[in-house]
């Protein structure tokens, strides 16, 4: 059987993935705190912030996403914001991997259902 | 006597020695076990009692939206501002007052409203932050904190328990999570020195 070679660099995960569809939501306003809140509110579970900024770390690292010092506010205590943008790479990535997904899920998407409670 | 019969006497000499030293170590650390164990244990439980019946720095300090309240030592209030009335400036001026007094005073008046500003933790558990995060993440980490602890946490929790209770829990809040987060951050760099990238690579599949 000839299977396609797995592209590189390596397709980002499950939290990676939701942190950068996140970020494509939130735009301009992206960061650590945002981009918690969309997560949490959209899946409905709750999210640790440090596992944010490990994938934040994780991400960054593959170069799929980059950053920016924003401006300091007081109920930051006066800390600066860290906005985060997608790059291409990412969007690459992402549209790698959510197209690995689709394919993988195919004509199954009635059989899902029962499994998704659809 | 001859040359083997004093050589014989001076080994059983040394190896009675040797068994006097023995018996001699080992009854000093039964003696030292005995003594310095109770007292180990009997000054562990005093300094918790201590601790315990210490006033910790979240009771010197309350807010319930619109007084200020700062708690001496034992427990007492020594200032009560009112925040409708009170300039910045005088409110800055205590606060900095406080402060010095007490080491962590954690309440910015900004715009008509009040913050708490949650100063990282000092000591150990920033110790153990500082090789975790680099600087820039671990300041923008602490205001994400501080902003969700500003701006959710404490009006819900005091929304739900009452100014005072409400507080507190918005600190216990603030206290776990960076705990949860040292534990989380740990875990994650002994993993990336673990396992390297290519450990982390799906298997390939042979043609």
């Amino acid at each position: 059987m000839i299977v396609e070679k797995i592209p590189k660099p390596p397709n980002p995960g499950g939290l990676e993935q939701l942190v950068l569809i996140a970020i494509l939501r939130l735009g301009d306003k992206a960061y650590g705190v945002t981009i918690q809140t969309q997560i949490e509110e959209r899946t409905c579970r709750p999210v640790a912030t440090a596992a944010i900024y490990i994938t934040l770390d994780r991400l960054a690292k593959k170069g799929y996403i980059s950053s920016e010092l924003g401006e300091p506010t007081p109920e930051r205590g006066g800390r600066a914001k860290k906005y985060f943008k997608i790059t291409a790479l990412g969007e690459k990535a992402l549209r790698d991997s959510l197209s690995l997904i689709a394919k993988m899920v195919g004509d199954l998407r009635p059989g899902l259902e029962g499994i998704l409670g659809q | 006597m001859g040359n083997s019969d004093t050589a014989t006497v001076k080994v059983d000499a040394i190896s009675k020695m040797g068994h006097i030293l023995l018996l001699g170590a080992a009854f000093v650390f039964l003696v030292a076990m005995v003594v310095l164990a109770p007292v180990l244990i009997l000054s562990t439980c005093l300094l918790w009692l201590l601790e315990r019946k210490r006033v910790p720095d979240e009771k010197k300090l309350w807010h319930d939206g619109r007084s200020v309240q700062v708690l001496n030592k034992s427990g007492c209030p020594c200032h009560i501002v009112d925040r409708l009335s009170i300039s910045p400036a005088h409110l800055r001026t205590l606060l900095h007052k406080s402060a010095q007094e007490r080491r962590s005073m954690r309440l910015q008046r900004i715009d008509g409203g009040l913050y708490v500003n949650m100063n990282p933790p000092a000591g150990t558990i920033d110790a153990l932050l500082n090789p975790l995060l680099p600087a820039i993440s671990r300041d923008c980490f602490y205001g994400d904190l501080v902003e969700m602890h500003n701006t959710k946490i404490l009006p819900k929790f005091i929304s739900e328990r009452g100014p005072l209770m409400g507080y507190f829990a918005a600190e216990r809040w603030f206290r776990k999570q960076i705990f949860r987060s040292v534990l989380q951050l740990v875990w994650y760099r002994v993993q990336t020195l673990l396992f390297t990238e290519a450990a982390w690579q799906p298997p390939q599949f042979k043609k």
